[in-house]
Order: C-alpha cells, then structure tokens, then sequence
C-alpha cells in the first residue's frame, strides 16, 4: 500500500488526539522508511525481510511504542503500536511480502491492477480522513487544509497508479 | 541513484504534506476561534 498508510495515520489520529499526527505519519510508514534506510546504503533486498516480515513488524511496533511510554495511560503506546503493524496488514492486501524467515510470502497483489488498488487505497484514505476531520472544528472554506489534504492524498494514490500502469516494471529501489 | 531517491521523495512528501495542513487547520482554526 502506498498512500492508504496515511489514512491509517489520520483514522488514529481520532482515537489518540494526544499523538502528534507526525508520529503516526512516521509510525504507519516505519517499515518504508526501514526499506529507504537500506536503499541508501545499498542493502536493500526484494525478499523485505528486515523491514516487511511479521518479526521485524513486531519489532518496530514495539520500538515505535515503546516513544509513548511518558504519555499517561497505555492507549498511546498500543494505537502507535497498532498503527506500526496496520503497515503489514494492509501490505499483505495490495502486494506479496513475507512472513517470516523460511516462511511463504503472501498477499493479494493488487498492486497488478492499479485501478483496483486506487479504490482500495482511496477507501482506506477517505475512511481514514473521515475520523480525522473529526478532531479538527468545522472550517466555512471549501479550500480548508483538512480538504485541500485529502485532495492531495488521493491526488499523490492518483499519480502513483497511473505510474504503475504506465511504468509496471519500475521497481521500488 | 534515481530510484533511490524517487522512492525517498514519495516517502517525504507523503509525509510532509499531510503534517503540514494538520498544522494549518489547527493554526487556521484558532486564530478563527479568537477572532
């Protein structure tokens, strides 16, 4: 999944107001942004085993919540915990990634068909948009920011599809 | 090199632009609140 992540960001943005929403941008990306870290550095592998497989997801969300500890109460901990592991879940939809070492890969692959994954993810971000509007007070302008966000979200999932349709054999890194 | 960055330029502005409009909405809305 590309940009449904950060509906997920935004959905739980609802349920743990307290959290920055940087932190759950950064929290639903962690595994990508693993992924970018061994791109520079030239390990980057196609298997995703260090970033994309249930124990290094495991692992992150632990890392991940493991930042909320000072936040009183354990809902921030486990929403940023959660949101970390949505990041497989939801990837297991739209692509094939690993489960465990030895283990199989798995995952629908929807990313074959972009216009199908351009519906799945414009779901995943609008639902997710949904719930964050609902922390922010009512705005008079139709050209708000929350607006003007969900436009560019579903804009960004818009030009990533039709790269893929155009572009099929570019590959991530 | 390119890919490389492609793939980190997607990552931050996917990151960066939804950060910045909360920001906005939420500065926007209580300079809207004193008014």
């Amino acid at each position: 999944m590309y940009v449904g992540h950060a509906g997920v960001a935004l959905g739980a943005k609802r349920a743990a107001p307290s959290i920055a929403l940087g932190t759950l941008i950064f929290a639903t990306y962690l595994p990508d942004w693993i992924d970018a870290g061994l791109c520079i550095t030239g390990r980057y592998h196609n298997a995703q085993m260090l970033s994309h497989s249930l124990p290094a997801v495991l692992l992150l969300a632990l890392l991940a919540a493991a930042t909320q500890i000072r936040q009183p109460g354990w809902p921030p901990a486990l929403i940023v915990g959660a949101v970390v592991i949505s990041h497989i879940l939801l990837d297991y939809l739209t692509g094939i990634k690993p489960t465990w070492p030895g283990g199989p890969f798995i995952g629908l692959e929807i990313y074959r068909h972009p216009i199908l994954d351009f519906a799945v993810e414009s779901l995943v971000i609008v639902a997710g948009w949904l719930l964050y509007r609902k922390t922010l007070p009512r705005h008079r302008s139709n050209w708000n920011p929350a607006n003007v966000m969900l436009f560019l979200l579903l804009a960004m999932q818009g030009g990533i599809d039709a790269a893929r349709l155009l572009l099929p054999s570019v590959n991530k890194c | 090199l390119i890919a490389d960055l492609r793939f980190i330029t997607a990552l931050l502005l996917v990151s960066i632009v939804p950060v910045w409009l909360d920001r906005r909405a939420r500065r926007g809305n209580s300079s809207e609140r004193q008014r």
